[in-house]
């Protein structure tokens, strides 16, 4: 009885201190302001991943002339699109709305939230070279097909080769740094939940 | 829902300003994540369907916020944020915890609020250091929450809750002892 009498006396000792922290001062109109500017970038972001389509959809409506295997990469491209784009809309309806969960949820959600970050990381990083591979050997096949003139081709992969080097070398970069962040959070979560 | 939200900040706001202490203790990031996590109550209370407790409601959102607070702040070297406060002497942090504490007019009262403060500022160390379901628990604890309530905000069950909180209270007063 005395110990349970203690325990509750030291609760409320340990309560009454906790809320003698006085309260930080908060510009109301500049919160209104940040809260609006939120709102509307996350709109400007969804109406850019939509518009990601448009180049698509011109070259449906204009009925632009291509060849069978330009058809084949911009169909390829449109549906890889489409999907990226549905993966992005879902990831910011879930973080628009993950907030109103409880921590535990949250923190799961956030979790693996993280975890695919990474990996989506991890798999741009080695497209960055696969791509660079496979352009190659687009280009090698079709000088194949066109009856191999050597210089042209010499020319052609060199040319390819460069600006595989400029556009993915970055890239690479870019993902690297990507995924070692994604991995950090990750572990910053799980330093914050391990016991 | 401009005036719903003054409202809300008018009830509530001390408590959120609590929540923001208990992730950060660097002050001018401490303002910034409490003005981070009353963007974020805004933008929620759009959503809210009146069928939980507003109390909770924000509560939920103030603590996801903190999380993803701490998450981020993960790519600051150690010591550029949240351990500023353990890291500078006594006191200075001293001097900052007696300003958060209520007025004094006489040499006594100076004295009595320095020392309070101290102990407040040990308290905000000590909870700090705790892990987040600990933290959680207590925290909402010490803002009056029933379990119930403690068990909407952080997804555990009233059980486990009620066996934490007085394990938690036991090692808080033990590093309260223990720095004295």
């Amino acid at each position: 009885m005395k110990n349970n009498q203690s325990e509750n006396n030291d609760h409320d000792e340990l309560g009454s201190l906790w809320q003698e922290q006085t309260e930080m001062n908060l510009n109301l109109s500049e919160i209104k302001k940040l809260a609006d500017s939120q709102r509307w970038k996350q709109r400007f972001y969804m109406f850019m991943d939509l518009l990601s389509l448009t180049p698509f959809l011109l070259i449906l409506f204009l009925k632009i002339e291509l060849s069978l295997t330009l058809q084949v990469f911009i169909a390829l491209c449109f549906v890889s699109s489409i999907i990226m784009i549905i993966y992005f809309v879902k990831l910011r309806w879930a973080s628009a709305f993950s907030h109103q969960k409880n921590t535990e949820d949250f923190t799961q959600n956030l979790l693996v939230q993280l975890h695919n970050n990474a990996r989506i990381a991890y798999i741009n990083k080695h497209s960055a070279w696969i791509m660079t591979i496979a352009v190659l050997i687009f280009i090698s096949f079709n000088a194949w097909l066109m009856g191999w003139d050597g210089d042209k081709a010499f020319s052609s992969l060199l040319a390819a080769s460069l600006l595989s080097i400029l556009l993915f070398v970055p890239w690479y970069i870019w993902a690297k740094k990507r995924q070692i962040r994604f991995e950090r959070e990750a572990q910053s979560i799980k330093d914050l939940l391990s016991e | 829902m401009s005036n719903k939200f003054e409202q809300v900040i008018k009830d509530y706001g001390g408590l959120l300003s609590r929540v923001a202490s208990t992730y950060e203790a660097n002050d001018s990031v401490k303002q910034e994540l409490y003005q981070e996590i009353c963007v974020a109550v805004w933008q929620g209370l759009l959503n809210f369907k009146e069928q939980a407790s507003l109390k909770t409601y924000i509560l939920r959102i103030a603590h996801n916020r903190c999380v993803t607070h701490v998450t981020k702040e993960s790519k600051l070297p150690k010591g550029a944020s949240f351990d500023d406060a353990d890291n500078c002497t006594m006191d200075e942090a001293d001097l900052a915890a007696a300003n958060s504490i209520a007025n004094f007019d006489t040499a006594s009262s100076i004295e009595a609020s320095l020392i309070q403060s101290q102990k407040l500022n040990k308290l905000l160390t000590a909870v700090r250091k705790l892990k987040l379901p600990a933290r959680q628990i207590i925290t909402l604890s010490m803002e009056g929450l029933s379990y119930q309530e403690i068990a909407e905000v952080t997804g555990l069950t009233v059980t486990n809750i009620g066996v934490s909180i007085t394990r938690i209270k036991k090692e808080l007063q033990r590093q309260l002892q223990d720095e004295k």
